[in-house]
Parts: structure tokens; sequence; C-alpha cells
């Protein structure tokens, strides 16, 4: 014997409040409160020390318009040429997930910006030798990353650099 | 006034984008307008910090943000709660083991004679960590980094938020609004007073319905609008 579709009509009604009901009990019970979620993978946990990393990729000057608007350097901006290292995937993947002091945001933020595996170099005067003459060169750079957090930063993810070398000539270890 | 809201506005007609405007706005709807200016005023964010988990927490007590597509700065209600995101930043636990040289290196990178600036305004030794400053040394230093990144007053614009405190009826449909300012009462017509609620000038709510027809209605928790005769 056929089970009708009429019989089955009320069934499905019971089934659905059933899970209407199950679904507020537990929506009560249970508040997802997602601000309450702090804990950010990117965050170094307080009191540990920033991690020393190694990235390769090739080194390119840019230019930036800098202050006061930072549109245009043809109507008055300063210009600001910023050494920048072009990640490989791999690095960049480091780069992406190495825990900071004070991350901006989470790994989508990081993402929207135009060229995210494209990191700004923050140097020593000392260093810039080195840049102008390896441009546009492979090499390794190792230093301290932090995350773009003033108006100063043309890129989501930045580099104290300590000390960079070509990237055949590198004592550390690499990704 | 206290603000509670800010987002961005268009630029004046003529600027670039990265001339955004900024809009403020107070509990009662009441708008600001900062034009002109240097970036860190309309923003009220004299360290120019950008847009971020760090510089928009709860406890950073920022209102918004604000940009030009391109970079996103954080919007506090006033100079000091900004002033107070960079002096907290500076005495965190990323900035304050650093000398004054390598914390600048990291603020901006970009400027080799930020330091060297910094330097002649305090007088200070560049290789002096954060955290070795005494109060009145820090407060010359955060001084000579507000003043690095520029605070220049542009122009402000207040754009009241006005009541609809009565309506005249014809044959059962609102022809006018009886609109409440500062300094008095003024009749509007309906399609001025639907223009005036679209620009956020007037508390109401437009309400568009299926017909095509459009009407006000009071917005929610408020009074509903009362017949004048």
């Amino acid at each position: 014997m056929k089970p009708s579709i009429k019989c089955c009509i009320p069934v499905l009604i019971c089934c659905f409040f059933g899970l209407a009901v199950v679904l507020c009990v537990v929506y009560y019970c249970f508040p997802l409160d997602f601000s309450r979620q702090k804990t950010n993978p990117l965050a170094l946990s307080e009191g540990t020390e920033e991690r020393l990393v190694a990235l390769r990729g090739k080194l390119i000057q840019k230019l930036f318009p800098g202050p006061p608007e930072y549109s245009s350097v043809a109507k008055g901006d300063r210009a600001d040429y910023c050494w920048i290292l072009q990640l490989d995937s791999s690095s960049f993947f480091i780069a992406m997930t190495t825990p900071v002091g004070a991350p901006a945001n989470d790994l989508s933020h990081i993402v929207k910006w135009p060229h995210p595996n494209e990191i700004f170099l923050a140097l020593d005067e000392d260093m810039k030798n080195f840049c102008f003459e390896h441009i546009n060169q492979e090499i390794v750079s190792e230093g301290h990353l932090f995350h773009a957090h003033t108006e100063h930063h043309y890129t989501p993810i930045l580099m104290d650099v300590k000390r960079m070398l070509e990237k055949e000539t590198h004592d550390f270890p690499l990704p | 006034m206290v603000f509670v809201k800010a987002e961005v506005g268009s630029p004046n007609y003529g600027d670039p984008k990265s001339k955004f405007t900024v809009r403020y706005f107070d509990d009662k709807g009441n708008m600001m307008i900062r034009s002109g200016g240097s970036r860190a005023w309309r923003c009220n964010n004299p360290g120019n910090l950008l847009a971020s988990r760090y510089s928009m927490g709860v406890s950073r007590r920022s209102i918004g943000k604000a940009g030009d597509g391109v970079n996103e700065y954080a919007v506090y209600p006033d100079y000091e709660t900004g002033h107070e995101a960079l002096v907290v930043m500076l005495k965190g636990g990323v900035y304050s083991p650093l000398t004054l040289r390598a914390s600048i290196k990291r603020y901006d990178g970009t400027n080799p004679k930020y330091i060297d600036e910094i330097v002649k305004i305090t007088g200070f030794d560049p290789e002096r960590t954060i955290k070795s400053l005494n109060n009145k040394e820090f407060e010359v230093f955060w001084k000579a980094i507000e003043q690095m990144e520029h605070w220049e007053v542009g122009r402000e614009d207040f754009i009241e938020k006005w009541y609809i405190s009565g309506v005249h009826k014809k044959r059962g449909v609102i022809t006018e609004y009886l609109i409440k300012k500062s300094d008095g009462f003024s009749w509007i017509s309906k399609e001025n007073a639907i223009k005036l609620v679209i620009e956020r000038k007037l508390h109401a709510v437009v309400v568009h319905l299926k017909t095509g027809n459009i009407y006000l209605r009071p917005e929610s928790g408020s009074k509903p609008f009362e017949l004048t005769s």
C-alpha cells in the first residue's frame, strides 16, 4: 500500500515545527556571540618575542605618492620611493601566517590589498646600497614582520629588516 | 556635541578622492561635515592610524572609518580619543621596547628624515627606548610625532536634523509637514520633506509602496505624526 502524499504533509509539518523549536532552544541556550571571539590566529601571544623570519623574493623599487594627500606625485605629493620584496609563493605563505605583535585584521583583509604578495622593507640607511646593487634580483631578507597600521604603510605586510643577502649566500633556513 | 558615528563623505567638487570629507553624527542625527585641512584633522586621528583591528577595537572607541578607497582610516569622536589611540599604541608591547629610531622605522619607513626631525624637535638620543622615557619626555615624543603627522584645521559645516511635529492632510492624504527647527517652525511640501529625509536632514523614514507611491513614516520608536488643524 502506497502512503499518499496527503498523509505525509502533516508529518512533514510536524517535523518542520519540531526542528524549528529545537533550533530556537539551541539558539537561546547557546547564543553564538561572534563579537566575543577575541582569539586571532595572526596575533602573537602576549610576552612572546616577535619571530625572526627569512623571506625570499624579487627586490624591486616602487614609487608611491606620499604626504600630504597620498594621491598624485604630479599634483604635489611627496615621492616615496620604497623598496619592496615580491615574495615567492612559499615565502608569501609564511608572511601571511606569521603571528605579529599587533595584527591589523584577518587574512581576508590582507588579500584585499592590491598586490598582497609584496611586502614593504623598512630598512636602515646602510642597507640601501645593497638594494641598489640587487635591484630586480632574487634576494633573501631577514627581519620581523608587522602589519600595516599607519598611513605611511603601502603594503599590508611589512618587514623590519635586520639583514639582507643574495639568494645564493644565505646561511639561514629558508621556506 | 558628542559624536557617536562617522562615515566617509564624497570629496568637495574638484577635489581628488583622497581629499574625502568625513561626516560625524551625534545621537540625535545632527551631522557635522569636515572638509579641507589635513586627513589627521578630518578623522580626529592625530597619529594617522589606518582602520584596523587595533585602531578600531572597542577599547579604542573609534566611531567609524573613512578613506579614499585605497586606504581607510580610523575616525575618532574627538582629538583626545584619537590621541589616546596613538599613545596606547606607542606604550604597547610592540613599540615600547623599541628605540626611538627603530620605532620610527616602523611608524614611517618611507621617510628617512623622520627620525632626524624627531631628534631635532625633542633633543633625545635616538637610541633610547620608548619605555625609558619618563612621562614628560614621552609627552615631548608624542607631540613631535603629531607635529610630523600634520594637524591642519579645515572647514566644519553643521547640519541640524529636524523633526516633523505636525502634518496637514487633504482627503486623508498628507500634503504638508510642519518642521521643527532650532529657530522655529515652518511648513514644507511632501516632496521637499522626502528630499530632506533622503539627505538625512529630517527625522523620518521614506517608504516606497509597490504602487510607486512614496510616503514618510516616523522613525522606529518615535511617536506618530500629529494632524495639525
